[in-house]
């Protein structure tokens, strides 16, 4: 139970309205975008960097945890908050500050919708570059505590090679900037070592980011092959053929199903699995790689492949590959989305291992995934009403996991670790590897106060681990 | 498990001649040193090629080097995946040549590249001219094993081109000059080589107008090539590009360029030259490097053009040191190189710089301060506010101070 002498502070600093602690207005900020929920103690709006400065202060006297949340969009359990605490809600936090046409950089606030800015940049002739598919909703600050992808970063990268600087509120109120308008700026990269960081060391205030120009052309084509092996192996031979599209997503025939029934994109229904192969830059440079697309896939007997001939046949692809998703409802009641990442040249055989998984636990699995990357994203279709199936999906997830790991691949690739994960870490790291991690933490937020019980394994303070604290005197 | 070297002249660091040479035959060996070394609070300083020793304040103290030369070398390249990992003491020069035999490449062009190793290279981080067109030495590194001072081999990120599991510690080892952890494996995201790479110059005594010209050249080039300009300490100006890309794209930019110099006022000539030439410009300051100060300026690409002229104005002002300039407006970085004849009038020159980068909210690093006495020279410029922050991070992951101690920003 929050004190309310607590409320009483909050409110003076961001007004009644924007301070919420009634159980039933709580509910809704007990999710994220995964299957982890817990109640916060009490929801804060803040509207400026100084308020949440004003908010970490009182949090630290009142002994609370603070745990930030952008649009809930998270698919990791990151911004739920499994402690209790202060839940901060960036999303008053949305004005694009500035933007310099010029250097190609934006200013933003944390709150500000992922594809708010590229629309806001687009007469411009720019965009921001990392696009994850729920970019229609997510914010900038979720992107960067997540370190966010998208279909687009095969090509351009994630959302850490497109952030130049940020200010950001530390553990005990202070407000300071972490690198600068340009790259190189003398001293540790902390930048780097912050984007990623799901909330546990510090608050995003402001951000700056780079831009790119908008590609001259961009051609998108749709590639059917009967099997989802062959189209794993066209997403081999496109890679080593030494073309870089800037996106190569898959869809096998469960989610051509369910994409047909609810979006009705136009993907064959005839095919095992499709592939979207999108190429963007110069004109004369994407009409070469076209032609080399097209030659590879055929050379691979592909049952067809086409190019978007015009802007709303291109929407209409990727509507239905950003909508894949939710069209999956149209198959089972519920799904649990899983985000590996094996080499490349391992898409075939984890993919018949998920195959594999499907059949033991009896249920299926679509997957609809970043091939280009080696991001795996099966979903396992089940139904939550049936008793025990939780645990059998969560059981299914982390074998689907531990096939990755077992390729030489790893437990996420975008989504984060958040607390779903976080047990899973020693599947990849040693205590000796997270200790080192745990010292890039508590260099910045020694208290743990900040999103405490994610990323790594164990309670909320993580303190128990590994060889920390050795040589501290 | 180590090797005892007693030449200990050959691993001098700012004239510190360090007590004994250390070299460790394994990355466990490594690790188990930096343990004892911690243990004892010896000062210890890593020494990959030692091409790039004069990078850094003058060092705490220097009791061991650690010659990291007789760790076994290896390159495991995943053509297929687009991958790449190799032991940090490998040569970039031999890693890139390994990468072309499969028409792949890691587009590194930093001073001095085919002479450094793979962990001196992401130690110094030294930016070149091709992060223009393909980003950052940092943004192709994903995954690293570092020997700490507590005597571990750790690990982070993966072989993977996509991965967001637990934090990203790369970044912190990058550019960080082994004040946190000795590198011992890098794995590498790689390109495919590109179908044609040509260099060209452009030479004119008109200084002024190649200014401009450079500026104009950089933005035709777009993101498959980039332009620097050279400006002798004589005031002779040479502009010098490469162009990267297929070879259509690269015929067309060469046409464009041609174009543009057909229609200029001043007769310009665009001699086409070999990779070595361009690969000297590269390697400005850091060739004969004893004899120079080389400063490195960032800023803001529209503000390059401003402080280089502010520099070219300090430069007539002041007769008698001979300085040279190297510029690249795409991606704002000034490189300059003075000759100091003359110990006050370049502290002068320096702090006149420095003042000026200052106001367009820019840096000023020595990359390189040569035989000048380094007490003299404020190496690293002014402290970022984060610096509190770093000062931490180090104290965090080298708790004794012993690795690197005093040569990075701040005196960490």
């Amino acid at each position: 139970m929050v004190n309310s002498s607590l409320i009483k502070e909050l409110k003076k600093i961001v007004g009644d309205d924007y301070v919420m602690h009634h159980p039933d207005e709580l509910l809704v900020f007990q999710y994220d975008g995964s299957t982890d929920k817990a109640l916060p103690d009490v929801v804060v709006f803040p509207k400026s960097s100084e308020d949440i400065s004003s908010i970490v202060k009182i949090a630290n006297r009142y002994d609370q945890y603070i745990i930030p949340r952008g649009a809930g969009t998270g698919l990791s359990g990151g911004a739920v908050p499994m402690y209790g605490g202060i839940e901060l809600v960036l999303t008053r936090m949305n004005s694009i500050l500035s933007i310099d046409v010029e250097n190609r950089l934006a200013l933003v606030e944390p709150g500000v919708v992922n594809l708010d800015l590229s629309k806001y940049v687009a007469s411009m002739g720019l965009f921001y570059a990392p696009d994850p598919s729920s970019q229609i909703s997510c914010t900038i600050g979720g992107n960067i505590a997540e370190n966010s992808g998208g279909p687009h970063c095969l090509k351009y990268g994630v959302t850490t090679n497109h952030v130049l600087a940020c200010e950001i509120v530390t553990e005990n109120g202070d407000i300071i900037w972490l690198g600068d308008k340009f790259r190189n700026v003398p001293g540790y990269d902390l930048l780097g070592g912050f984007v990623g960081s799901e909330g546990m060391m510090g608050i995003a205030t402001k951000i700056i980011v780079n831009l790119l120009p908008i590609p001259q052309s961009v051609k998108t084509h749709l590639a059917s092959f009967a099997t989802i092996d062959q189209a794993s192996f066209a997403v081999s031979s496109v890679i080593s053929s030494g073309l870089i599209p800037s996106a190569i997503e898959m869809m096998d025939k469960l989610t051509i199903e369910a994409v047909e029934n609810v979006v009705k994109c136009g993907y064959p229904d005839t095919a095992g699995a499709v592939l979207l192969i999108e190429l963007d830059g110069s004109n004369e440079e994407v009409s070469e790689q076209s032609k080399q697309i097209m030659d590879i896939c055929n050379s691979l007997e592909c049952q067809d492949i086409s190019v978007a001939a015009s802007i709303e046949e291109r929407n209409a692809l990727w509507r239905g590959r950003k909508g894949a998703l939710g069209a999956l409802g149209s198959l089972a009641p519920n799904y649990f989305l899983v985000d590996g990442v094996v080499p490349r040249t391992k898409l075939p055989e984890t993919l018949k291992t998920i195959s594999k998984i499907s059949e033991k636990i009896d249920l299926p699995i679509a997957n609809v995934f970043h091939a280009g990357d080696g991001n795996l994203h099966p979903c396992i279709l089940f139904d939550e009403q049936e008793p025990g199936m939780a645990e059998k999906v969560l059981g299914a997830g982390g074998e689907i996991l531990q096939a990755c790991v077992d390729v030489g691949g790893t437990l996420t690739g975008e989504h984060g670790v958040g607390f779903e994960k976080k047990e899973f870490m020693y599947k990849i790291f040693s205590n000796s590897d997270l200790d080192q991690m745990l010292r890039l933490k508590s260099s910045f937020a020694p208290n743990g106060r900040l999103n405490p019980g994610k990323v790594f394994p164990g309670g909320p303070k993580c303190f128990d681990m590994g060889n920390y604290n050795t040589f501290r005197s | 498990m180590v090797s005892v070297d007693h030449d200990l002249e050959k691993y001098k660091v700012d004239g510190y001649i360090p007590s004994k040479t250390i070299s460790p035959k394994s990355p466990e060996s490594l690790a188990d040193l930096l343990r004892i070394a911690s243990e004892n609070r010896w000062n210890v300083i890593p020494f990959g090629f030692g091409n790039m020793m004069n990078i850094g304040s003058i060092p705490n103290g220097y009791d061991i080097a650690l010659d990291l030369n007789q760790i076994p070398k290896y390159i495991q390249h995943n053509s297929e995946d687009l991958t790449v990992t190799c032991s940090s003491n490998t040569s970039f020069g031999e890693l890139n040549l390994k990468l072309q035999e499969k028409q792949q490449w890691l587009p590194f062009d930093s001073p001095l590249i085919n002479d450094q190793s793979v962990g001196g290279l992401l130690a110094c981080n030294l930016p070149g001219s091709l992060n223009a067109c393909f980003g950052y030495i940092r943004d192709y590194v994903i995954g690293m094993k570092t020997a700490t001072p507590f005597g571990q081999i750790t690990k982070s990120g993966g072989t993977v081109v996509k991965n967001v599991t637990g934090f990203d510690l790369t970044r912190l080892h990058i550019g960080a000059l082994g004040t946190l952890g000795i590198i011992t494996e890098a794995s590498f995201k790689i390109i495919p080589l590109p179908e044609r790479q040509i260099y060209l110059r452009i030479d004119n005594e008109n200084t002024n107008a190649l200014i401009d010209l450079s500026s104009l050249l950089n933005s035709i080039l777009q993101s498959f090539g980039v332009a620097e300009l050279l400006i002798d300490s004589l005031g002779v100006a040479s502009i010098y590009m490469t162009c990267i890309g297929t070879e259509k794209v690269v015929n067309e930019k060469l046409l464009e360029i041609k174009t543009i110099l057909f229609d200029h006022e001043i007769d310009l000539t665009l001699n086409e030259i070999a990779e070595k030439e361009w690969l000297n410009i590269q390697d400005f300051g850091w060739v004969n490097e004893d004899d120079f100060v080389l400063g490195r300026i960032n800023c803001l690409p529209t503000d390059t053009i401003k402080i280089l002229q502010q520099i070219n104005r300090i430069v007539a002002d002041n007769k008698k040191e001979r300085i040279d300039t190297l510029t690249n407006s795409k991606r704002g970085v000034i490189k300059y190189k003075i000759n100091p004849d003359n110990i006050e009038d370049t502290i002068q020159i320096i702090e006149n710089i420095r003042d000026k980068v200052k106001k367009h909210s820019g840096y000023t690093v020595i990359e390189n301060s040569g035989t000048f006495d380094k007490n003299k020279l404020n190496i690293w410029g002014d402290i970022p506010e984060s610096f509190p922050l770093m000062r931490k991070l180090k104290s965090e992951f080298d708790p004794v101070n012993i690795l690197n101690s005093g040569r990075f920003i701040g005196g960490i």
